[in-house]
């Protein structure tokens, strides 16, 4: 062989290595998709609808805006986006700081956490701030599941910023898990398979589709982190 | 047509730094003892390289204190990340080129 050659050659391998042996110690991208699944996951006790003719109006105008009024737990819907959504960014800002402090590589936080936090606070300022019916098209809002769009597409920039098209290709995926969510009712396919379903836990399958996306989706970061140490 | 061996840029295809550069591209910002040891050079060799790297502003670095102690950390720019793939693409195209010419001779 061609000494220039067999010397690119080993030169190549010897950036491989390297590149393999960094990419062990900084911090697993896996975390945070898995830490957005249950947040998401976390949300589906609280997503039972009320059952027919129950027309009590013990929820909030924040909650009727922002869909959460069909809700047995409206209110604690719209709270537990508020508290546990900027709690898990905090939780992962902390393992993506600590992780890179110890091993000596760092993965810049800032890309999952603040771009995440500004489309949820985008989000809420829209929904509580400017009339639905003028800023969202359709039936956008009715749903209360609004909160899986910030996130989803929060992974997508995330992916984007750190050029990781994996990431990115979930991030795209579950945000197209999202609008479907958002935007149908996804136990019309499962009605239309002829199997019965009480239609007050029909938004947990609304809620499931994302989550599911996230999840696999940390599952196959954390196979080809493995696969490429 | 010239030869790929005639694109390599001498600051990028020495060795080491070209290793540096390897490790850099793989994180945000990387410490400059991980380098050090996932290289294994010394202190000094590879306080030399980085600083014919920063002289060409492949890379950055900072000084910070952290925990009570100095650590330096290194990053690419944006200039050692075209950089370094340029400098892949042809490491690439040169074995290519002589495995297509070995595979002709067989």
């Amino acid at each position: 062989m061609d000494p220039s050659a067999e010397h690119s050659l080993q030169v190549l391998a010897d950036v491989t290595a390297a590149r393999r042996r960094t990419r062990a110690a900084r911090p697993h991208k896996w975390i945070p998709l898995a830490g957005l699944a249950v947040v998401v996951f976390g949300a589906m006790p609280l997503y039972v609808q009320r059952p027919f003719g129950d027309f009590e109006s013990d929820h909030s105008e924040v909650s009727r805006l922002s869909g959460f009024g069909q809700l047995q737990h409206s209110d604690a819907a719209a709270i537990y986006w508020l508290v546990a959504l900027p709690v898990m960014y905090a939780v992962i800002a902390a393992y993506l700081v600590r992780r890179g402090s110890r091993s000596g590589v760092r993965l810049r936080a800032s890309r999952v956490i603040v771009w995440g936090l500004i489309l949820f606070i985008a989000l809420v300022l829209a929904v509580v701030a400017v009339p639905q019916l003028q800023l969202l098209p359709g039936n956008l809002v009715i749903r209360g599941l609004t909160p899986l769009l910030a996130i989803t597409a929060g992974v997508m920039v995330w992916g984007a910023l750190d050029r990781d098209y994996t990431v990115l290709g979930i991030g795209a995926l579950a945000l197209a898990g999202g609008l479907v969510s958002n935007l149908y009712n996804l136990e019309n396919i499962i009605l239309a398979q002829g199997i019965d379903f009480d239609y007050r836990y029909s938004l947990l399958l609304n809620l499931a589709l994302p989550a599911l996306i996230l999840t696999i989706g940390a599952i196959a970061v954390w196979m080809r982190d493995r696969v490429s140490r | 047509m010239t030869h790929p061996t005639n694109s390599l840029d001498d600051v990028v295809h020495q060795r080491t730094r070209l290793g540096i550069l390897a490790v850099l591209a793989e994180a945000d910002s990387v410490d400059f003892v991980f380098i050090r040891q996932a290289l294994g050079l010394t202190a000094g060799n590879l306080s030399r390289h980085l600083a014919v790297l920063s002289e060409a502003r492949l890379i950055a670095v900072d000084k910070k204190d952290s925990a009570g102690r100095p650590r330096t950390w290194v990053s690419l720019t944006k200039r050692g990340r075209t950089s370094l793939d340029a400098e892949l693409a042809i490491l690439k195209k040169l074995v290519e080129a002589v495995e297509r010419g070995t595979n002709r001779g067989t």
